[in-house]
């Protein structure tokens, strides 16, 4: 039976059958007897002076074991620290004038509370009912300050040594602006408001002191090896002491892919109690302390010539961090290197100013950045469609990168430090691939067949997605050839959901000649290999798989060598069977593990960042009487390399169209002027529901990269960072009798219905 | 986040919860009644209510009936949501508020959700507060002074404000039965099963086509239903067929608040153009005469209220007898009492679905229950969809084959809601979509967990349990004799519910309230 070629092979994931059974063990679940549960006092405003707090009565309650505040863990638990892989090269420092404020952050606050949700005290009981009963008996005093939720209008700051509440500033300049009157110039303010990945797990941490003076720490975690360094860090504990490990994690896109104080306090409290503790995170806690996103102010200025070509883009935007945002210049310089976009664009002027508020911190969730830059850049197009009387389409066929232009050097660096080439083949092939997936006269037949009170619309964007960065954040790949023959491979990547073990297995069953069941894949352990990061920016397929595909190749290598010297005989070729002598003999995988184990591990970091380009297609319907929007259909093409595993690449991009039609339409963290979260419940966070959603059509085209041994490219971004720049290109269109211009996310009924003029049906 | 501790108390009839919620006790008693449960209890998780007593009147057999007579249908406060949208009797006489119970929430909220409840939380975005008034049903409560009969369109006083005394209770609505009168209803949420932004029900007469009567009240456009029936009275006289229903509302709606006119109008057009198109008809009379409640024996004792209870539970087929504190979520108990860490907790405010299981074949948020309140019921988890060793469900194998998973944390409340979904004997894309709209999946974007559905449905290969129909969990005993009217009334005072809005915008509420609680100050 020839072996069937598993690196493309439509394979199920692999953890489907325990999740189905409800058997799988994600971090709620995995409680040892003597658990004891963690519940922490949380700020209940945006800024204040912590007065006094009074832990008494809490101590008292039947079944507390301890009460700990901010003061008492000063010169005990040190503060989070950012993490190594948030620097940025220092050549993109210099070209972009990168300056940057980074905070350091105490478990729990100290004298001074900075948003709603701040971690104050913490409590250690013996369930989380009790824990949450102390929790009301502490008593804290706060001395409030006026919130600051305008950070650039405001008189006073949120850290005392950031005066102008400017926590990152950068600024790139590229070609020249050239005045001519037969320029169109467009100008516009966009916004795009604070979102929240919202996986349907929220956070938690379990730290369980080891028999050994080892202490384990399961985290609901995108990044492992980040967290075991900021623990480290602020424990003073050694390396070699502490293993992190993900469990199943249930949904990350990013907001986990970042370390928070109570993945701290919860292994300290484990180690000084002597006993396993587990925080889990509330809902309440979730959408009020767990990172948010986005939360961006664009003042653009487009210009083009009378035919339509882009002569220059200037976008002067703002993004506001909260309170702190651990990798700072991260989602600052995604949104200013994506705002290049996927077009032959000769000037560019870009300012990019990161702000501190009494707003819940930040983080990168899914796009980070990309959809902010693409909102933006796409609207101005849009504008300046309508300024010339074309179709969006037409002038963006007429910018995009063709086969002539690409790969397309544009002369800046990435984060990383290289040049950005575009290593793409044609990106208008992607947009006519797209306007196929949505044929015209069914957009038609849609507006003939609407009711009279709805109008159809229909629109197109594109994108580009830097995907896998490199040079400096490698991942390991440990493979080990056991007794029985079998393969075991470690990776340092901690998935939540994108089915590393089954992927990752494909790579290395393919590249051994096995079969796919002979392949056992570890992941978010990191005591599985000396490093990794994790799982975050598009990059563990590219990343861990081409370490994977790596470490197999040398056991490869030394398979042969050890089969060699087994066998006596001067050429081995590794076939489907096993390893063929000179004479025709074969050895067996089984045989050949009996004499020798083999382990091999191999790092691989690429030389840099690999693009995807992707065009999305929309057609919604719009309910000119009450402004609802129902998304009747949409399409993403993408070049992107081969599939390791279609299913699994399909499936990224349908759930990322999802949260891009969310974060269009309805998703919105909301704080008052006070500071307050506006929305910390789940009825309130609104996400798109199953009638929310339709099919989405995808069509690939595969263009190999060249820039990692498994021809790949990230997709895991891809289907969220056009969303809401083609839907609201959408409502523009069905709306195009009111001549409206959407100008902000979300889109909700109430934001359409003021763009329609009253009595419209 | 947890309840508070309370002490719990199960009433079996109507004395004994009069006498629970009159039980002497010290003056920092604050008692509720627990119902559906559905509001509440997010309240209580959420530290926005703290009551020292629940009262759970589920129990109560003969409040869970919908009986028609001559002129009025009574409906038990105990009906739940569900059985409003799908009785026959209901659909019979008084469609439109089989077609609003339709709106209210998901599919289990519906299944636990009642009527008493929703007209006593008095939500301001409540679809059956203003349609009751709109039918000019009639609310009886009872309490140890008697009974007493308020018109449905003043019981709700304000935003979670009833004229509910402390020591009564919504026993009933009674709700005329008006031949040849049409209805209609709409309201606009942003996402399907959401608390409305806008909602109206009306009604039209007519004779010979020409309108003799007009009507309508609208939700979730002010603090309580709001009548705007006189600004229809222009139309009378007029030929339906003549009448511009949009004009009609709009001019109907011009003191709604300016950020809802636009909606409230476009709500009650459409309500409007319903009715105005549908025919009369003629509902048959019921035989069976409606028949109250005997006047409550006073003297009845107070069962025994505690902070803990023995609870037995038969759960996928294994029965367990155990104590447990009352405050403790039903979802909690299976997962920490039970081992049962198939059901996951996505958000412990009724919102996620990931908490969903079969209770007595029903789907139910096991987040929204009290583990005392599973107490003898018969429950089936993810867990109980297959042996551990045996081969997947037809639908888990559905749901691996469309990739209708990825993380997998919100798939065993999809599976649940799935398979409840099987029974249905017929079933379409947007059946499903409409089914599982309870149920938020953050990773695949719904496609393949519909497809899994459908699939599945159509090879019918589902086992026998699943295809059994629901237990009801309580049914009315017996119809009782009309006990002599009261004419004694009990002082109107404010409801118990603190401010905090839940349906019309609940955060805003939540974080002072609890900002306010923590600091030692009641909201």
């Amino acid at each position: 039976v020839p072996r069937p070629p598993w690196v493309g092979a439509p394979v199920a994931a692999r953890a489907n059958d325990r999740l189905l059974r409800g058997r799988a063990r994600f971090v709620a679940d995995l409680r040892p007897g003597d658990t004891l549960h963690a519940a922490f006092v949380r700020s209940p405003h945006a800024n204040a002076a912590i007065v006094a707090i009074d832990v008494e009565a809490a101590r008292a309650l039947p079944g507390v074991h301890a009460v700990l505040t901010g003061a008492d863990l000063v010169g005990s638990l040190g503060p989070l620290v950012p993490p190594g892989n948030s620097t940025s090269h220092p050549r993109f420092t210099e070209v972009f004038h990168v300056t940057s404020r980074p905070r350091e952050i105490p478990p729990l606050a100290v004298d001074r509370v900075r948003y709603v949700g701040e971690p104050v005290a913490v409590v250690v009981a013996d369930d989380r009912y009790l824990a949450e009963d102390a929790v009301r008996e502490i008593a804290v005093e706060y001395a409030e300050r006026p919130a600051i939720v305008d950070a650039l209008n405001a008189t006073s700051a949120v850290w005392d040594d950031v005066s102008d509440n400017v926590g990152v500033r950068m600024h790139v300049a590229k070609g020249e602006l050239i005045d001519d009157a037969g320029y169109v110039t467009v100008e516009g303010t966009y916004r795009i408001a604070r979102q929240t990945g919202l996986s349907i797990e929220c956070r938690g941490v379990q730290a369980h002191p080891e028999a050994d003076g080892r202490i384990t720490v399961w985290s609901s975690t995108q990044v492992p090896f980040i967290v075991k360094k900021a623990l480290c860090a602020a424990t003073g504990w050694g390396e070699d002491d502490v293993r992190v490990r993900s469990p199943e994690v249930g949904g990350g896109f990013g907001p986990k892919a970042v370390v928070y104080v109570e993945e701290l306090v919860v292994p300290y409290l484990a180690r000084v109690l002597d006993r396993p503790v587990a925080w889990i995170e509330d809902r309440y806690e979730n959408l009020t302390a767990a990172a948010q996103a986005r939360d961006n102010v664009h003042h653009t200025r487009l210009t083009v010539d009378h035919d339509g070509r882009i002569v220059a883009w200037e976008d002067d935007y703002v993004v506001d961090l909260g309170v702190y945002n651990l990798w700072m210049v991260g989602v600052v310089a995604n949104t200013a290197l994506h705002l290049l976009g996927a077009y032959r664009i000769p000037t560019l002027r870009v300012t990019g100013t990161g702000v501190f508020s009494n707003k819940t911190p930040t983080s990168q969730y899914r796009g980070a950045g990309r959809p902010e830059a693409t909102f933006a850049l796409e609207r101005s197009l849009d504008r300046a469609a309508r300024r010339l009387g074309v179709a969006g389409t037409k002038l963006r066929e007429l910018n995009l990168l063709g086969v002539d232009d690409l790969p397309y050097d544009q002369g800046i660096p990435y984060r990383d430090g290289v040049t950005i080439v575009y290593d793409g083949a044609d990106y208008q092939r992607v947009l006519h691939e797209a306007l196929a997936l949505i044929p015209e006269d069914e957009v038609a037949e849609l507006r003939r067949a609407a009711a009279p009170h709805r109008r159809v619309g229909f629109a197109a964007c594109t994108y580009v997605e830097a995907t896998a960065r490199g040079p400096f954040e490698p991942e390991t790949a440990r493979i080990a050839l056991n007794e029985s023959g079998a393969v075991e491979v470690w990776v340092g990547t901690g998935p939540s959901g994108q089915a590393h073990d089954t992927v990752f297995a494909q790579v290395c069953a393919d590249t051994l000649r096995r079969r796919l069941e002979d392949v056992t894949v570890h992941t978010g352990d990191t005591d599985g290999v000396a490093q990794g990061l994790g799982s975050f920016a598009s990059r563990s397929a590219v990343i861990a798989g081409s370490a994977v595909r790596l470490a197999a190749e040398d056991l490869i290598q030394r398979a042969v060598a050890a089969a060699r010297l087994i066998t006596g005989s001067a050429t081995v070729e590794l076939t489907d069977d096993g390893f063929v002598t000179d004479r025709g003999g074969l050895l067996g995988w089984r045989e050949l593990a009996a004499h020798e184990r083999i382990e091999t591990v191999r790092s691989f970091a690429p030389e840099t960042v690999t693009w995807t380009m992707g065009a999305h297609a929309a057609v919604v319907s719009v309910d000119v009487e009450t402004g609802g929007v129902d998304v009747l259909r949409y399409a993403v093409a993408h070049e992107a390399g081969p599939s390791l595993n279609p299913r699994v690449v399909d499936g990224q991009v349908r759930g990322a169209v999802a949260q891009g039609i969310g974060g269009a339409l309805l998703e919105h963290v909301d704080h008052d002027a006070a500071g307050q979260p506006q929305s910390a419940t789940m009825a309130d966070y609104v996400i798109p529901e199953s009638t929310g959603v339709p099919a989405v059509r995808i069509g690939h085209i595969e263009v190999p990269s060249e820039r990692n041994p498994l021809g790949i490219r990230g997709v895991g971004e891809s289907g969220i960072i056009a969303g809401s720049a083609v839907l609201a290109g959408a409502i523009d269109d069905a709306l195009s009798e009111f001549d409206v211009h959407v100008a902000h996310t979300p889109m909700t009924p109430e934001y359409v219905l003021e763009l329609i003029p009253e009595g419209a049906r | 986040m947890k309840p508070p501790a309370f002490e719990y108390g199960v009433a079996t009839s109507v004395a004994e919860c009069l006498a629970l919620l009159t039980h002497s006790g010290d003056d920092d008693r604050s008692v509720k009644v627990i119902a559906g449960g559905q509001s509440l209890l997010p309240l209580l998780s959420l530290g926005l209510s703290a009551p020292t007593h629940l009262v759970d009147i589920n129990g109560i057999c003969e409040l869970d009936d919908i009986v028609v007579g001559a002129e009025v249908v009574t409906i038990g406060a105990l009906v739940r949501h569900a059985r409003l949208a799908d009785d026959p009797l209901i659909a019979e006489h008084i469609p439109v508020l089989a077609q609003a119970a339709a709106h209210i929430g998901h599919v289990a909220i519906r299944h636990r959700g009642t009527l008493g409840g929703s007209l006593a939380h008095a939500d301001p975005a409540a679809e059956l507060p203003a349609c009751l008034a709109l039918l000019e049903a009639e609310v009886v409560c009872l309490s140890p002074r008697g009974r007493r009969r308020t018109p449905a369109s003043s019981f709700v006083s304000g935003p979670y404000m009833t004229d509910l005394a402390e020591d009564e209770i919504v026993a009933w609505v009674e709700v005329p039965i008006r031949s040849g009168r049409t209805f209609g209803f709409d309201e606009f949420a942003a996402r399907h099963g959401d608390y409305a932004r806008a909602g109206a029900v009306c009604h039209v007469d007519r004779i010979d086509g020409v309108l003799t009567s007009i009507g309508a009240v609208l939700f979730a456009v002010g603090t309580r239903p709001t009548d705007v029936t006189a600004g229809l009275r222009a139309a009378v006289g007029t030929d339906i067929t003549d009448i511009d229903w949009m004009a009609l509302a709009r001019s109907a709606v011009s003191d709604v608040v300016a950020d809802r006119r636009r909606l409230a109008g476009a709500v009650l057009a459409r309500a409007l153009r319903q009715a105005g198109k549908e025919s009369p008809r003629t509902g048959r009379a019921g035989t069976r005469v409606a028949q109250a409640l005997a006047q409550p024996d006073v003297a009845t004792a107070a069962p025994s209220q505690d902070r803990t209870r023995q609870i037995c539970v038969t759960v996928n087929g294994s029965q367990s007898t155990s104590t447990v504190p009352a405050r403790l979520t039903f979802a909690d108990y299976l997962r920490e009492h039970r081992g049962l860490h198939g059901t996951h907790l996505g958000c412990e405010q009724g919102v996620c679905g990931a908490c969903t299981v079969l209770v007595d074949g029903v789907s139910m948020r096991s987040c929204l229950m009290l583990a005392v309140q599973a107490d003898g019921h018969e429950v089936r988890t993810v867990e109980g969809l297959t042996p551990e060793a045996e081969p997947l469900h037809p639908l888990q194998q559905a749901f691996d084959r469309n990739d209708a998973l990825q993380c997998g944390f919100c798939t065993p409340g999809f599976l649940m809601a799935g398979v409840e979904l099987l029974r249905r004997p017929s079933l379409d894309e947007s059946d499903v979509r409409e089914a599982l709209s309870g149920n938020l999946c953050r990773c695949t974007g719904y496609e393949g967990i519909v497809r899994a559905v459908l699939e599945t449905h159509a090879a019918g290969t589902a086992d026998p349990p699943d295809t059994a129909g629901p237990v009801r969990t309580a049914r009315p005993a017996h119809p009782v004799a009309d006990p002599a009217p009261s004419d004694q009334r009990p002082d109107i005072r404010r409801h118990r519910w603190p401010a905090l809005l839940i349906g019309a915008a609940i955060s805003a509420g939540v974080l002072r309230a609890l900002a306010s609680r923590r600091n030692g100050r009641m909201p």
